[in-house]
């Protein structure tokens, strides 16, 4: 019972989180400098064209009732439709958040062997020759910014060994295989940025595993190395390198914008930069809502799980 | 640990085989395919509400203009094989070529041109290019027979043939609204946007128009534009073969991009000035002798090749470039140390300190360079130049027109426009507080003059004078530079983008 009622607060903390972003976004967009009308007209508009617009954009509403006649949109799922292009705007999010969403899971498959492998070879040859360089190349690339690391593989494999398109712009008529071709690049980008952070958590983990006792025993009792470290060692070292990942979330939704923009890569980061510049407001208050519920939700999830594998917090 | 390593083995031949099978998926395009530098989504593709260059990129290939000009402005016909104007200049009549087709199969006529013009200039279409189009009312644009246009006007307006072929004065089919022209294209251009238009698809592909008025043309199944904001991306983008046209190359990836033997570099001569301002009413800059030896200290062939590393021309502290038809001195200007020391001994400012204002980074590439090499070459006559930078954020409000001594850039423009935006007394952008009543008629007689030569010749006595007697000086015009793969024909750069794609052919 004391489990449901923390669940029950949790998730009620999350949803007025949720509702404190949706009005500050709101108003926070309110008094953005420039306004899209001045914006579409240019620098010294027509007072006619601009009063006309203005009252085709709704603008000549007062805000509080903007706000509000937003909030009911938004609640039953209806962010309106772009400023600039008169398209819906759950559409526009929907389709930067579905690639958003295949980049991920393609970095998340990538991540984990890059993640898993050196540092299961690290442990293995803890603090000999292979241990020192595998760390130094690490320590290598994730000194580089995800941009510049970015680049590089562009350099490498979509400009002197061609393989792989320049461009990730795909869309809806891209088939399978270009879409993975354009995915690739980007992908083992952000595999690499978040793999090399994660593969240090692991080899400390794993050495800590590989010398306790329970180890020691295994290997007493003359079970196969492979088997421990693999069976017995590895699923007790993944756990803390498993919250490593869920706090890498919120960087494969938006943070990773500039690698986006190295690759052309039409997702949410990219969304949400070109929607400010273009002052298209319904537009940023709901990839903003997007991010933050991505966060709020992967903070509610991890807190859960956090809750369920540790029996001691189950009764606080 | 033997079949661990055997599993190892075939998990990573595996991998390999998947790897080289994703690799070797080759690209089957037949189409033109167009990297530009910026792609804002959402894009707005009916031609009257156009913003930024990638919503440019999308109406170029679909929509055309009466008349179109050249690198120079000189105008040539279009869709409008000809035009005269009557004897006071307040009549210009345009005759339409015949047989024109639009993207839904009607003909061209002079209807089409009076609804798009009247649509321009309707208040509630929002366009830009309503304010360049003010001197039209609705009433006055007149289809006089099927393919002749008439627009009346209460003045004399000489440079008609220029202003009605601006970004936005595109030819669309009588009647359609912004709605329609939103979802698909209907003008008479050599490639269409079909229906199914996503305004926020990372790319867009337009595909011939089969009913083209050129014979012959386009020459490509279908035209794919998309934006690439990483000039390194668009680097790799041409070299690799993924792109056939490159609209702008960076300045940065321009040495590496000459090398490649694939790729050939087009230069749009001079695209962009590059300039300081004086404001004429501020010591020391109100005296005319320090504001002519603080142009003479340049050599400005040399700056030019530093500023520019090769893709630029010399400037004459004239907006209308030396190589223009209407330039009034084709030559640079000669650096003169020792005439600007007399001059500033005369005006008894021999030790003279000035503040020169610029951006912390580039405003645009190479600023910075040509700062340093004005602080240089000034301190050969004795002049101190302080360079004060400020972050590029807050430049525009802060320093911008605020400080007497400052940088700035603008596209070039017909010198009718680049002469009164920046410098008749009533300019909205008067950075150099120039206020020459005599400059000012100048130009008034000059856009009532139907007489081309007479017009010019005015032009370059307002020239002339900004030379002699401005604040503003321009060391330097930078070209625009495309690059194309060297499988491809026909490509001409233009200072505005605006290329005629229906040349364009790649084997």
């Amino acid at each position: 019972m004391p489990l449901l009622r923390f669940i029950a607060t949790r998730i009620s903390i999350s949803l007025v989180t949720m509702l404190i972003v949706a009005v500050v976004i709101y108003f926070a967009t309110a008094i953005l400098p420039g306004d899209v009308a001045s914006r579409l007209l240019g620098r010294s508009p027509d007072p006619t064209a601009l009063a006309i617009l203005q009252k085709r954009l709704g603008l000549d509403v007062p805000l509080v009732f903007r706000f509000l006649k937003w909030l009911g949109h938004v609640l039953i799922g209806d962010p309106g439709v772009s400023l600039i292009s008169g398209q819906p705007v759950a559409e526009i999010v929907g389709r930067t958040l579905w690639n958003s969403s295949l980049l991920a899971l393609l970095a998340l498959l990538i991540y984990l062997p890059i993640a898993v492998i050196p540092a299961a070879i690290q442990a293995i040859y803890a603090d000999r020759k292979t241990d020192h360089a595998i760390s130094g190349a690490a320590l290598g690339i994730m000194s580089l910014p995800d941009f510049l690391l970015g680049t590089f593989l562009l350099l490498a494999f979509a400009a002197w060994w061609p393989i792989f398109p320049p461009r990730s712009t795909i869309d809806e008529t891209s088939g399978a295989l270009d879409v993975l071709r354009a995915l690739v690049l980007p992908a083992v980008t952000i595999a690499l940025v978040m793999g090399t952070y994660a593969t240090r958590y692991l080899r400390e983990n794993l050495i800590e595993v590989l010398n306790s006792d329970y180890v020691r025993m295994a290997r007493l009792n003359g079970i196969r190395e492979s088997t421990v470290l693999w069976r017995h060692a590895f699923p007790n070292a993944l756990v803390p390198t498993l919250n490593v990942t869920s706090l890498s979330l919120t960087y494969l939704f938006g943070g990773v914008v500039v690698v986006e923009k190295v690759f052309a890569f039409p997702g949410f980061g990219n969304l949400l930069v070109s929607s400010l510049m273009q002052l298209d407001v319904p537009v940023i208050q709901a990839t903003v809502l997007v991010a933050a519920a991505i966060y709020v939700a992967g903070n509610l999830v991890a807190d859960l799980l956090t809750v369920m594998v540790n029996p001691r917090l189950r009764y606080q | 640990m033997c079949r661990v390593r055997m599993k190892a083995k075939i998990l990573g031949l595996g991998s390999a085989v998947a790897f080289m099978a994703l690799a070797a998926a080759a690209h089957a395009e037949s189409c033109l395919r167009v990297v530009t530098f910026e792609w804002k989504t959402p894009h707005i593709i009916d031609p009257a509400n156009i913003l930024e260059n990638s919503d440019l990129m999308h109406v170029i290939p679909a929509y055309e203009p009466l008349v179109v000009f050249d690198n120079d402005f000189v105008v040539h016909p279009w869709l409008a094989e000809s035009w005269k104007v009557s004897d006071d200049g307040k009549e210009w009549t345009f005759k339409l070529h015949e047989g024109v087709k639009f993207h839904d199969g009607a003909e061209l006529t002079a209807d089409d041109v009076v609804y798009s013009f009247q649509r321009l200039i309707d208040p509630a279409t929002g366009s830009q290019a309503k304010s360049d189009l003010s001197f039209l009312k609705p009433e006055d644009i007149i289809a006089k027979s099927k393919y002749e246009v008439v627009f009346k006007t209460d003045h004399p307006v000489a440079e008609m043939p220029i202003l009605v072929a601006g970004k936005q004065q595109l030819i669309v089919r009588k009647g359609k609204t912004h709605d329609e022209l939103m979802k698909e294209s209907d003008g008479t251009g050599p490639y269409m946007i079909a229906s199914g238009f996503k305004s926020d698809s990372p790319r867009t592909k337009l595909v011939k128009n089969p009913n083209y008025w050129q014979p012959g043309k386009p020459y490509m199944d279908c035209i794919e534009i998309s934006g690439v904001p990483d000039p390194i991306t668009r680097m790799a983008a041409i070299q690799s073969g993924d792109a056939d046209i490159l609209i702008a190359a960076d300045a940065t990836t321009l040495p590496t991009l000459q090398k490649d033997p694939n790729v050939a570099l087009y230069e749009a001569k001079n695209a962009m000035m590059m300039n300081f301002a004086m404001q004429t009413d501020v010591p020391p800059f109100d005296d005319v002798r320090v504001r002519q030896a603080l142009k003479l200290v340049i050599d400005r062939p040399a700056m030019t090749q530093l500023v520019t590393l090769g893709f630029g021309s010399p400037g004459n502290d004239n907006p209308v470039p030396l190589t223009s038809p209407f330039a009034v001195q084709s030559t640079p200007e000669a650096q003169d140390i020792e005439k600007a020391k007399s001059l500033l001994a005369a005006a008894g400012k021999s030790d003279l300190t000035v503040d020169l204002y610029t951006g912390a980074s580039d405003l645009v590439p190479g600023m910075l360079a040509m700062v340093q090499a004005y602080k240089g070459m000034a301190a050969e006559a004795g002049i101190t130049v302080n360079v004060i930078t400020t972050p590029n954020g807050g430049y525009w409000d802060t320093i911008y027109m605020k400080k007497p001594f400052f940088t700035a850039y603008w596209w070039t423009r017909h010198p009718a426009s680049s002469l009164s935006i920046g410098y008749r007394s009533d300019a909205q952008y008067n950075e150099t507080h120039y206020r020459h009543p005599e400059f000012d008629k100048l130009l008034d007689d000059a856009y009532a003059e139907i007489d081309p030569a007479k017009r010019s010749d005015m032009y370059k006595q307002a020239e002339k004078q900004l030379m002699d007697d401005g604040g503003v000086i321009i060391p330097t015009f930078v070209s625009v530079v495309a690059a194309v793969r060297k499988n491809c024909t026909g490509f001409v750069p233009h200072i505005e983008s605006r290329v005629l794609f229906q040349n364009v052919k790649c084997n």
